[in-house]
């Protein structure tokens, strides 16, 4: 039964954190893929493939900076993003001893968490949590769901591949193909395969990359279209996109239920044709619009009747061919400038969408305190009334104990003097405490929950209050 | 139209010519031990089929290409692309080009640039 609490409590604490980070970041991505999908669209072919990979990497490093990272840069400052906060059981008062009958300061009384009033009825937080496990294992499911389903599909390829029947490459392209991987300056030459499959042209694998072509495809190509293919080819081995296509996948495979996540993934995959297809620009220098060309041939059989597509968007191919027209980017250290900056500065200003915790605690303290004062309200009214002092006294050592100097210690006074006075335990007692504002941040949030529960024991104590010095 | 792996050999070194081609030419740019009558066997086959026009000039056959590249390269690269590569959920394949649904109008600007490089690539010529 221990280890059954236990686990419980481990999956309630765990489904917590999780919801401290997916739900804020679920609000603070759609803001950053606002952005930036905002950004690529005003743009257009104005911005140079550099710029738009850099932009949308942006989402990437999103995904793994944390919510509560902040800026005082950021355009968190300026706007109020829901707080989408994980609301964890708020401090109920201890009660353990019933037999305390000592009176209470009106309005300036202390409490702590109780672990007996958790054992009690207990309000929303409660639900609350339960709602996070809940969530928390949807996702896991769906994680395992996706991982499970991508993981098949890429065994499948692979089996596909290796036991397609290789065709043997032509022998101009055996002698020519080492001269293309100088071309993209890559020092080892990268695995080459003709196989007799219905496959597009494809780089496969992702710590040794081969690069896939169909027979098909070589025996209807030019010499210099198939060039053409294999230099494309051979910049993703350079670039080392696998690499960073794993790296989005399992992203995306962590972010699942979000579709923006899904956005900048697609929106990456085709920034990367486009860095390709400049990089082979680059290798050809003057020859370089036949790639278009080239692109362009290729791509012919393979144009689909339009469709309904779920994340409408502008084709791939017509984009690419219109940033091929474009030819080469003159003023190169100007872009590299004008991106180094652009990110630089969104980084700065839109990744980090956190709020200075404190803040954040001051603007939200009562609206927390009023949830709070009612859910403890609504407890002490059922718990034991007097042992609130129980509570309260061993709050006051707890403060007390921390730092002898520190100018909110509370001081307790027991009055003998009191009509009241009799055994030591029955004689009433006050409670000395400094003015408010001289209690900061948890002090602060107990101060009022206790004043609250207070005023419950005082009217059902019906002793008489001390009243604040 | 289909063509078998030789024909496509054949008809490759007619296009890589851009011009009317005898079957001594073909044999020469083919990387292949093929005797000289098989060339011209094969040339006429496919004179036969309607993809070669051949016509005569000094004691030799000539042979011109009527279809484009591209227009027997359809047919031929149409499956190219399985769907389980598809690369839009998950695929870790780098694609150089998949399959697209396209809008009327992109379709429309797709065969505008190719009608425009062609004639650029004539122009040069």
């Amino acid at each position: 039964m221990n280890d059954h609490t236990a686990n419980l409590n481990w999956l309630q604490s765990t489904a917590e954190a999780w919801a401290g980070w997916m739900l804020p970041m679920s609000i603070q991505l759609l803001v950053v893929v606002g952005v930036v999908y905002a950004m690529d669209s005003l743009l257009g072919r104005r911005a140079w493939p550099k710029l738009l990979a850099a932009l949308w990497c942006l989402v990437l490093l999103k995904l793994v900076v944390p919510p509560s990272l902040s800026s005082p840069l950021s355009v968190a400052q300026l706007i109020e993003l829901p707080a989408m906060e994980v609301q964890t059981p708020v401090a109920t008062p201890l009660l353990a001893n019933s037999s305390n009958s000592e009176a209470l300061s009106q309005s300036h009384v202390l409490t702590e968490s109780s672990a007996a009033l958790r054992e009690s009825e207990r309000p929303g937080p409660q639900s609350e949590v339960s709602a996070y496990v809940v969530l928390f294992l949807v996702w896991l499911i769906g994680c395992g769901l996706l991982a499970v389903l991508i993981t098949w599909r890429g065994f499948r390829t692979s089996r596909r591949l290796r036991s397609a029947p290789n065709v043997a490459p032509p022998q101009w392209l055996q002698l020519r193909y080492p001269v293309l991987a100088a071309q993209v300056r890559l020092r080892s030459i990268p695995r080459l395969r003709i196989i007799d499959a219905a496959v597009g042209p494809a780089v496969f694998g992702v710590l040794r990359p081969v690069i896939v072509l169909p027979a098909a495809l070589v025996k209807t190509s030019s010499r210099e279209e198939l060039e053409h293919v294999l230099l494309h080819e051979l910049a993703h081995i350079k670039r080392r996109d696998p690499v960073w296509d794993l790296v989005s996948l399992v992203l995306s495979i962590a972010y699942w239920f979000h579709p923006g996540v899904w956005l900048a993934r697609r929106r990456l995959s085709s920034v990367r044709e486009l860095r390709c297809d400049e990089a082979v620009m680059a290798a050809l220098g003057d020859k370089a619009q036949a790639y278009r060309r080239t692109l362009l041939a290729i791509a012919q059989p393979l144009w689909a009747p339009s469709g309904l597509s779920f994340f409408p968007r502008r084709s791939q191919l017509v984009e690419r061919a219109e940033h091929l027209a474009c030819g080469t980017p003159p003023h190169a250290i100007w872009r590299k400038l004008g991106t180094a900056t652009t990110v630089l500065v969104l980084a700065i200003c839109v990744v980090p969408l956190g709020v200075d915790e404190r803040a954040v605690e001051a603007s939200s303290r009562m609206r927390t305190h009023t949830t709070s004062d009612e859910a403890l309200e609504s407890s002490a009214s059922r718990a034991a009334p007097a042992a609130l002092a129980e509570a309260i006294n061993s709050t006051i050592a707890a403060e007390n104990s921390s730092d002898k100097d520190n100018p909110a210690r509370i001081i307790k006074t027991q009055h003998t003097d009191s009509p009241l006075a009799g055994s030591a335990e029955a004689r009433p007692v006050s409670y000395e405490l400094p003015p408010l504002d001289e209690m900061q941040g948890c002090m602060q949030r107990r101060y009022v929950v206790m004043a609250a529960l207070a005023r419950q024991a005082q009217a059902s104590q019906s002793k008489t209050i001390q009243p604040n010095p | 139209m289909k063509l078998s792996d030789t024909e496509w050999i054949v008809m490759n070194a007619v296009w890589e010519a851009g011009e009317a081609v005898s079957a001594r030419d073909v044999l020469e740019s083919v990387e292949s031990d093929w005797a000289y009558t098989t060339v011209k066997t094969l040339l006429s086959r496919l004179a036969e089929k309607g993809i070669l026009s051949e016509y005569k000039r000094a004691n030799t056959n000539y042979y011109e290409s009527l279809v484009t590249r591209d227009q027997a390269r359809a047919d031929a690269l149409h499956l190219l692309v399985d769907k389980a590569f598809d690369g839009t959920f998950g695929s870790l394949l780098q694609h150089m080009v998949s399959r697209e649904k396209l809008s009327k109008r992109d379709r429309q600007r797709l065969a505008e640039m190719m009608a425009e490089l062609d004639a650029k690539k004539r122009n040069k010529k």
